[in-house]
């Protein structure tokens, strides 16, 4: 190959030619929302991992909202100290509702089982995931998974945090168990998505795409899998044990019974560590593909962004005990634990400087979905540095459990993962449902959330400094002007998230038809594939000669309509 | 349809003989028949030892001619074993805690011995306590000096045992 | 439809040969048992850090357990391996009905499996050697040996669900071999429930000793 850029035109024949695009929508004649069956039952039956990424879409945003409404009215109770709207222990289970859901319900399954499930396939040239029936059964599994969870709501929440700690959660009177044979349930979904997954990218791969002509969201759902597989069963006997221990009184973890409270915090971090990485590795995936696309430039050190996904994964394994330095482990775990967390930083920063890099002298285009790629960069450098900062033992010893904590994990969680959900929902939207939203609307939504974030949660890691402790209802006077400012930003990012909601729920019916490849793309989705795509993907599986960001070879030709 | 499959055969498994089967059995048989005879002898640690190196050759055997690991893609054979090394880090790491418990560094351990009080069983604060057991500190207490220094010389020998055992059968 | 040879029926749409569909199977199959693994995993590191802490009542308790019934039942398991991976050999030279010998075989050393637990369990309820708070016996020693029996029960009544999860699945192949559904081009259901039998084999290779014999 000559250095010089050449233009490598796209198998055409995968394409929708002008006259098989409907005249009266602007869309594809075939596509995969029409011709999969119509009526309830085909979308409840159907084993096309495009429809069940949309099943899994619609029920984990609604979850995001239910969690979402639960954060506000915190905020709301928050907004001045003493008993405003809930006592303590009413606030106590509201907290812990807000993170069960957000966590089990919304974050977990997110990015995996809706936008992974949507591409993973498409992104491969695969026709559908390797096991399209368990697939659809880790809808359902979630599905009885969330029932179950809610109906602690319904008897007397849970009051324990998401976490369940013993001794309190074997001993207080709320409904715990719902809810962890709920979240024991939930694993299942998680595991099946990620056995899927992996095998997957291992067999079901286009012939000629290599593992290092993957695009890299691949590889971040690819490691996102890996510790799915590995860590969730760790979850599933613990949450196991405490349900027997609350149950049946068997003393493993009870104290009075010779047994040791803090063996369970062991057993949960095990798999709730990891399971932070379960919810920022496909999130970074995301991150790589959206700054290449819109920098129109190859990504920068493939390689290292790919490794350092599976370097993430491997050490994510081995930092659980920085959640437990007060929690009376011995000194030699607490230390080892300590150093080991400060490697995270070292593949997470790879990561950053990669994308940051890329950036650099790259032709940027500032659609929607790369504002949410530069807001996942800034929030989620601060996220990670002062994860760097609580994971120094000295320093977490006077932060622990106070907001600082609560502003981190936010920073990560909320301006990592879910900055880059959006980014992604509204990058893949067009080619979803085969029309485009509006980008006047989606830049305000994007600066809504992004202002009302920092509002709310950088006030936070002041609150924390100043040792305002989490999970408590009432707070001392002199933190009220923070907290009610913390308040007021989360309705703005309240309000922003709403505007994402309507903006792409209106383009689903009015959005102008977009093309197939309206960003200039150079993977498979948009190279090869229709949109919204042909029920199996592909008219002729396609023939991979170039990787995934070689921007320096491929001038992808832009497909717009409309 | 055999024609289909014999375009596939590179895909087919290696069949093996029953005899060797019947061989990978005996040799479980056999296993089993030994482990069993050391475990009547005593032998202390070392009788663990040798039943996790015995069970281990044992799972080693089915995993390569039972499960076919052996002939077949080593893909399977490194997500398994990578399985036992992920169990292992959460098995070592977590007994890094566990078994170190009461090991403090002096600077830590001073200050707490001089403050902690030690129950006894019917809740009466015990005079002398041989360990600081984990977490059972509370209000500053009076301690005698020699107390002090022999719980000092305890901490330096760094008792393996777990402490609040100890403390809670009663002291010295 | 011209290319249902090329097609055949068990080979389903997404993949391209029997060969890329039974490789995938079988990476699937090995990535559950690797969740598998952890899934006990969880429940024999538990045990690691009692049995480090109390290794003295856990020598006494384990006293109470029979390692003749044990032994019995660790060499039933084997040759319930032995004959679930004949039945899959059976099938690969073709003799189906042979397979669902074997298979039948499996299930009656897994029911025999059963049974004597069954014995165990009886046994101990009789006597109170039960976990945690139901715990009554006394002829231990030491402040704490429920933990003991919580941890057997709990990690021998797993391992015993995965046995009757099994010898259910059992079942489904011998119907469906039954039905003329395997032979040497496919038969992927019996060599994947293989590998699980197999899995359950392995766990109580070391539930045996741990139990039983060092304690």
């Amino acid at each position: 190959m000559s250095n010089a850029a050449t233009h490598t035109e796209p198998l055409r024949s995968n394409l929708a030619v002008p006259d098989q695009i409907d005249e009266k929508t602007g869309l594809p004649r075939e596509n995969y929302i029409q011709d999969g069956g119509k009526g309830l039952k085909s979308w409840l039956l159907t084993m096309d991992h495009k429809r069940i990424a949309i099943l899994y879409l619609i029920t984990v945003v609604a979850a995001f909202f239910v969690g979402g409404i639960m954060a506000l009215l915190i905020r709301l109770e928050l907004f001045l100290p003493d008993e405003q709207f809930f006592n303590a222990d009413q606030y106590n289970q509201l907290f812990t509702l807000h993170g069960a859901i957000m966590i089990f319900l919304f974050i977990i399954p997110s990015i995996p089982a809706i936008l992974g499930n949507f591409v993973l396939p498409l992104q491969i040239g695969a026709k559908d995931v390797a096991f399209p029936k368990l697939n659809l059964a880790s809808w359902y599994v979630y599905m009885l998974g969330a029932g179950i969870t809610l109906i602690s709501i319904f008897t007397s929440a849970a009051d324990t945090g998401w976490t369940f700690y013993t001794p309190y959660s074997s001993s207080t009177s709320t409904s715990v168990i719902p809810m962890t044979m709920g979240v024991f349930v939930l694993g299942f979904s998680s595991i099946f998505t990620g056995l899927n997954f992996i095998v997957t990218v291992h067999k079901l791969r286009a012939p000629g795409l290599t593992w290092f002509k993957m695009p890299l969201m691949v590889w971040g759902l690819y490691a996102t899998a890996i510790i799915q597989v590995l860590a969730t069963p760790v979850l599933g006997i613990t949450v196991l044990l405490l349900t027997l221990e609350r149950a049946f009184g068997i003393g493993i973890f009870d104290p009075a019974m010779g047994g040791d409270p803090v063996l369970y915090q062991h057993f949960f971090w095990f798999y709730s560590h990891p399971a932070v990485y379960i919810m920022i590795l496909p999130g970074m995936g995301i991150m790589s593909d959206l700054i290449a696309t819109f920098s129109h430039r190859k990504i920068f050190g493939y390689k290292f962004v790919a490794f350092s996904s599976l370097a993430i994964a491997l050490v994510s394994f081995l930092v659980w005990g920085h959640h437990m330095f007060t929690s009376g482990q011995s000194e030699i775990a607490v230390m080892i634990f300590s150093f080991l967390t400060f490697m995270v930083g070292i593949p997470s920063a790879i990561k950053v400087f990669n994308w940051t890099t890329t950036l650099y002298k790259g032709s940027i285009s500032f659609a929607v979905p790369m504002l949410y790629a530069l807001g996942f960069l800034f929030l989620f450098t601060i996220g990670g540095l002062t994860g760097i900062v609580i994971g120094a033992l000295s320093l977490d010893i006077h932060l622990h459990d106070t907001y600082f904590i609560v502003a981190h994990f936010h920073y990560v969680m909320v301006g990592g993962t879910v900055m880059a959900l959006i980014g992604g929902l509204y990058y893949w939207w067009p080619k979803i449902w085969g029309r485009m939203y509006s980008r006047t609307l989606g830049v305000f939504a994007f600066l809504l959330v992004f202002v009302g974030f920092n509002m709310t949660f950088f006030t936070q890691f002041i609150l924390g400094a100043r040792g305002m402790p989490r999970r408590y209802f009432t707070y001392v006077e002199q933190f009220q002007p923070l907290h009610a400012f913390s308040s007021s930003g989360a309705m703005v990012m309240g309000l922003g998230f709403l505007l994402v909601a309507i903006n792409l729920w209106w383009a689903i019916k009015h959005g102008k038809p977009a093309g197939s490849n309206p960003w200039g793309a150079l993977t498979l989705e948009w190279t090869e594939c229709t949109s919204p795509p042909i029920p199996h993907n592909f008219k002729e599986t396609p023939k991979i000669e170039y990787g995934a960001y070689e921007y320096d070879r491929v001038i992808p030709t832009m497909e717009k309509q409309g | 349809m055999s024609n289909e499959h014999s375009a596939h055969g590179a895909s087919q498994d290696h069949v093996m003989p029953v005899r060797n089967y019947l061989m990978v059995a005996s040799a479980l048989f056999v296993l089993t028949v030994i482990t069993v005879a050391v475990a009547q002898v005593d032998f202390g640690a070392w009788n663990l030892v040798v039943a996790m190196v015995v069970a281990t050759t044992k799972a080693v055997l089915v995993a390569m001619f039972f499960m076919h690991l052996f002939y077949d893609n080593k893909l399977f054979a490194a997500f398994f074993t990578g399985s036992f090394v992920i169990l292992g880090i959460f098995i070592v790491i977590t007994m890094f805690d566990t078994m170190e418990r009461d090991r403090l560094y002096p600077e830590v351990a001073t200050p707490i011995r001089e403050h902690a009080i030690i129950y006894d069983d019917e809740g009466k604060p015990l005079k002398q306590n041989a360990h600081a057991g984990e977490g059972e500190h509370g209000e500053a207490a009076e301690h005698g000096d020699a107390a002090m220094e022999h719980e000092e010389g305890a901490a330096a020998e760094g008792g393996d045992e777990q402490g609040s055992e100890d403390a809670t059968s009663g002291g010295h | 439809m011209a290319d249902s040879a090329a097609h055949p029926r068990w080979l389903q749409h997404h993949f391209t040969s029997a060969g890329q569909q039974r490789e995938s199977a079988k990476l699937g199959m090995w990535i559950f048992l690797v969740t598998e693994i952890l899934f006990f995993g969880g429940l024999f590191c538990a045990y690691a850090i009692y049995h480090a802490w109390n290794p003295d009542i856990f020598h006494e308790a384990h006293k109470a357990l029979d390692w003749r019934l044990g032994g019995l039942n660790t060499l039933v398991l084997i040759t319930s391996s032995l004959t679930m991976a004949l039945a899959i050999r059976s099938l690969q030279v073709n003799k189906a009905k042979l397979a669902n010998g074997y298979l039948w075989a499996t299930i009656l050393l897994a029911l025999t499996f059963m049974v004597i637990k069954y014995f165990e369990y009886a046994h101990k309820f009789h006597v109170g050697q039960l976990p945690g708070k139901y715990y009554t016996y006394t002829g231990i020693e030491g402040t704490s040996p429920h933990i003991f029996f919580s941890l057997y029960f709990m990690m021998t009544g797993l391992h015993g669900l995965h046995v009757m999860i099994g010898i259910g699945v059992i079942l489904w192949l011998i119907i469906r071999n039954r039905r003329g559904d395997f032979s040497n081009a496919y038969y992927n259901p019996v060599e994947m429930t293989g590998l699980y039998w197999h899995l359950v084999d392995l766990i109580w290779i070391y539930l045996f000793p741990l139990f039983y014999l060092v304690g």
